[in-house]
């Protein structure tokens, strides 16, 4: 059997000439992909718009909203505790990253990111394993600490990997920072960011 | 540029890789898993494709000054990459399932087979189903997708060369399994090149 003789063979035997999957519906599918892109970076509700297509992304949003509820608690808790306490914080902000979701992030924008309470440029001033420190340059919304650590661990292969002395701007809702919600930033992007939040 | 302009045309640009990778894209994903996950993970690729809109390779970046409108891109340009992102959301999905999947697809694979009609490929699934992973992958890229090896290599990862060994030695493995078949099929001459015994 030759080379002529094979291709024809495994040609006669694609899959894709018998299956009876319809066709995709490339309109329908841009546009759901538009706006599924958006609703998962702002996690707002009108993710449920988008049920009838990928199950498994509501799966990963409602996973999502349990643990901003989860952590919601603990960071409201610490935030309590320190306003008791003493008015500025000693202690670090620690965060989580957000589990499932994104792949690689498009270069972050103030309005995209304005919807996180928690937003900051810092530089990263040691990596431990999962752990990032970061101290803090500006804080564009909420903070008022000077160092904040992340816990970077997750399951997800192509992340975001943090280098040391890196600068970065970091979003984070509730303690947890969402998908998309930590890029490096270059000295336009955080020009471009205190210019829109007057810092 | 504003940031709204930016985005607009990254859109437009989305709008038109679509319209040449989604049917390509849905027929690689038929050939390779159940009827009911294809839609899921063409949706997961064409999120993975809007969030890395300037990391496709043969379509303009939002640095350069494009001409407004741009041109449509080139399949033969943008697909081999395409096909990299649709085999590693594949992945995903199979890792996530873990080996319930892939029983359902191999018996899915032979249930479709058998009521296909005059031809019979049970033999062909066979012999792919004894090639390794990556092998197999490599193989139908150039039978089904009609790839190039350099395009190959483009959507596996592996250097252009590494596809043609693997390529070369996967077909001469396919050819030898399919021969043996067909010399043991009865009316066939099964003393063919043993006449010295």
């Amino acid at each position: 059997m030759n080379d002529d003789e094979l291709l024809a063979r495994l040609k006669s035997a694609d899959p894709a000439l018998t299956s009876k999957a319809p066709l995709p519906d490339i309109d329908r599918l841009v546009e759901a992909t538009l706006n599924t892109d958006v609703n998962t970076d702002t996690l707002t509700p009108p993710a449920q718009a988008t049920a009838g297509r990928g199950r498994r992304n509501l799966f990963g949003l409602a996973a999502a909203a349990g643990l901003l509820m989860l952590a919601g608690g603990v960071a409201g808790g610490i935030v309590t505790n320190n306003d008791n306490g003493h008015s500025t914080s000693a202690a670090p902000l620690t965060l989580t990253i957000a589990s499932g979701g994104s792949v690689k992030c498009a270069v972050p924008l103030p309005d995209r990111l304005r919807v996180n309470p928690t937003l900051f440029v810092g530089t990263v001033t040691s990596v431990k394993g999962a752990l990032v420190t970061f101290r803090v340059d500006y804080w564009l919304k909420g903070g008022g600490t000077e160092t904040v650590v992340l816990d970077s661990d997750t399951d997800q292969p192509e992340r975001l990997t943090f280098s040391d002395g890196g600068r970065y701007i970091v979003a984070a809702k509730d303690g947890v920072v969402p998908a998309c919600g930590a890029n490096a930033a270059s000295d336009e992007t955080v020009g471009k960011f205190r210019q829109a939040f007057g810092k | 540029m504003t940031e709204e302009e930016t985005r607009r045309k990254q859109r437009a640009r989305f709008e038109r890789l679509a319209q040449v990778v989604v049917d390509p894209l849905h027929r690689y994903l038929r050939r390779r898993t159940s009827a009911d996950r294809v839609e899921d993970i063409l949706s997961e690729t064409m999120l993975v494709l809007w969030r890395r809109i300037d990391n496709v390779p043969g379509l303009g970046t939002g640095s350069m000054p494009d001409p407004d409108p741009e041109p449509d891109p080139e399949p033969g340009d943008v697909l081999p990459w395409c096909y990299g992102v649709a085999r590693g959301c594949l992945a995903n999905a199979r890792r996530a399932d873990g080996r319930r999947l892939r029983l359902v697809e191999r018996l899915v694979r032979t249930q479709q087979q058998l009521p296909a009609g005059p031809a019979d490929h049970s033999d062909l699934h066979a012999a792919l189903d004894a090639l390794g992973a990556l092998d197999r992958e490599v193989v139908q890229l150039w039978a089904w997708e009609g790839l190039a090896p350099r395009q190959i290599a483009e959507a596996t990862g592996l250097t252009s060369n590494a596809v043609s060994v693997r390529l070369h030695r996967a077909k001469k493995k396919l050819a030898a399994q399919l021969g043996r078949k067909n010399a043991e099929l009865p009316g066939h001459k099964r003393d063919e090149g043993r006449s010295g015994q």
